[in-house]
């Protein structure tokens, strides 16, 4: 009977190491995913803070070019308005292809390649739509070891108790995924 | 949802294989100068080396200068970026590096900033850099005189004040912690108790105090002597560093443990990259 016992609770005590082990991992993947979608939302909200910056700055120069700028001011009314995560992930998407439309136009206009000032907030976007790009692909792979931590077995019992969802991938809108070049090639 | 699985399955391979293949195609580095493609002479890199390592010595900012014969199919952004992860330019949890990439062959240059310096070297700044700076002396074919005046530059950005830390991450630690001993602390108790009085053996207790007891006092264990091995390692890290950087042994009789070293003194060399990181910041153009 003691034998018995003793291994009863050495078996039952190494499970719910595991277990706790396992649990931890879960949360500790989980945290990071948030975490880094957060880095992607950061790069959002910079993007949506310096569109009214380069607004200001071309809109004199490109008169004609109402529907670009409504579009935009629209886009990026969503983007304010967005409360849950693929809202905001919508949102984005409609921002980056108007922003989009507005970089490829504004290549027309040769006096604000001249421009200095242009010069800089064409820099600060492009890096900014490169940085999305970065930690929008860093946040994917996250999910997938995410993921993979929920779907294969040792965790999947844990996944499954204590209610760990697999978490969808960041896909842009088709024909966004491709940051939209910004060079402004000085000739 | 079986497919959805083979899928995952099927991407973490392909990571798996894909990854290390990519890893193995971009560049070790030698120096704060590494220029594979060759377009600088041999003065210059030491010159340049120089200068960088005195950079480091006063601003303790990592500045890495790279020219490549092939961007490997890559954008230059993406090659930045994975070539910066791969070094980690930069000073671990300052994030402060800079990597100043340049392909001759395909005319394209670009800054990638470290998360540390974004607020220092704007992307802005680093643009101007490039267009205002790089360019003019690129075009004439000029590499090093470029280079050079790009680097003199970016020197000026980083002399005024210290280099600021580093804002972002690192907390997943701090944000899972707390949960994680919410549960040990209370839920699990909980649960246990409720459970302990639907069952009528009191044998079940025993065993489950016995767990529990374990449990928590081998977490607070592995804590307390994680804590210890981390201030020890930190101690005996900062050590080695000192030692090598002073090229004295630093196998553990030369290091006398790694504890009674001497005084640290300055002096220049290369001592590798310090794991910083960066996120897609900075500038590129096409000359």
């Amino acid at each position: 009977m003691k034998p018995f016992l003793i291994g009863l609770v050495a078996f039952v005590f190494l499970i719910g190491f595991s277990l706790v082990g396992s649990y931890n991992g879960l949360v500790t993947q989980s945290q990071k995913v948030d975490q880094q979608w957060a880095q992607v939302e950061t790069q959002y909200q910079r993007r949506f803070d310096l569109i009214p910056n380069l607004v200001a700055t071309v809109e004199g120069v490109m008169q004609q070019e109402r529907q670009v700028f409504a579009d935009l001011a629209n886009a990026r009314a969503n983007y304010a308005g967005a409360k849950t995560v693929d809202d905001k992930a919508a949102a984005a998407n409609q921002v980056e292809s108007s922003l989009g439309r507005l970089l490829v136009i504004m290549e027309n206009y040769p006096q604000l390649k001249a421009s200095e000032s242009a010069n800089r907030l064409i820099d600060e976007l492009a890096g900014t739509e490169n940085r999305i790009a970065v930690e929008r692909q860093r946040f994917n792979e996250q999910v997938t070891s995410y993921n993979l931590l929920v779907k294969r077995f040792p965790g999947s019992i844990m996944a499954g108790m204590f209610g760990f969802r697999d978490r969808p991938f960041f896909q842009g809108t088709p024909g966004s995924e491709v940051a939209p070049t910004v060079k402004f090639n000085i000739n | 949802m079986r497919w959805l699985g083979r899928l995952l399955l099927f991407l973490f391979f392909l990571a798996v294989s894909v990854l290390p293949v990519l890893a193995q195609k971009l560049p070790d580095y030698s120096n704060y100068v590494n220029d594979f493609a060759d377009v600088y002479s041999p003065q210059f890199e030491l010159d340049l080396n120089q200068q960088l390592s005195s950079l480091e010595a006063s601003t303790s900012s990592q500045v890495a200068v790279v020219t490549i014969k092939s961007l490997e199919g890559l954008s230059i952004e993406e090659y930045a970026v994975k070539l910066f992860e791969k070094w980690g330019i930069g000073q671990k949890g300052q994030d402060n590096g800079l990597l100043l990439l340049i392909a001759p062959d395909d005319r394209e240059v670009r800054f990638e900033v470290g998360y540390g310096l974004e607020p220092i070297i704007t992307d802005g700044r680093a643009g101007e850099i490039i267009r205002n700076i790089i360019f003019p002396e690129f075009k004439k074919g000029d590499y090093q005189a470029g280079t050079q005046a790009a680097i003199n530059q970016v020197k000026i950005y980083l002399a005024p004040g210290a280099p600021t830390p580093a804002p972002s991450s690192s907390v997943d630690l701090g944000q899972a912690l707390p949960i994680i001993l919410i549960i040990l602390f209370s839920g699990l108790p909980i649960y246990l108790l409720a459970y302990l009085s639907r069952s009528k053996e009191f044998f079940t207790g025993g065993v489950a105090g016995l767990i529990l007891g374990l449990v928590v006092s081998g977490v607070l264990l592995g804590l307390g002597l994680g804590i210890f091995g981390l201030l020890l390692d930190f101690i005996l890290s900062r050590n080695y560093k000192n030692l090598k950087s002073q090229k004295l042994p630093t196998n553990f009789w030369g290091s006398r443990g790694g504890f009674w070293s001497g005084g640290r003194s300055g002096g220049g060399g290369f001592s590798g990259f310090g794991g910083g990181r960066s996120g897609g910041g900075g500038a590129s153009g096409k000359w």
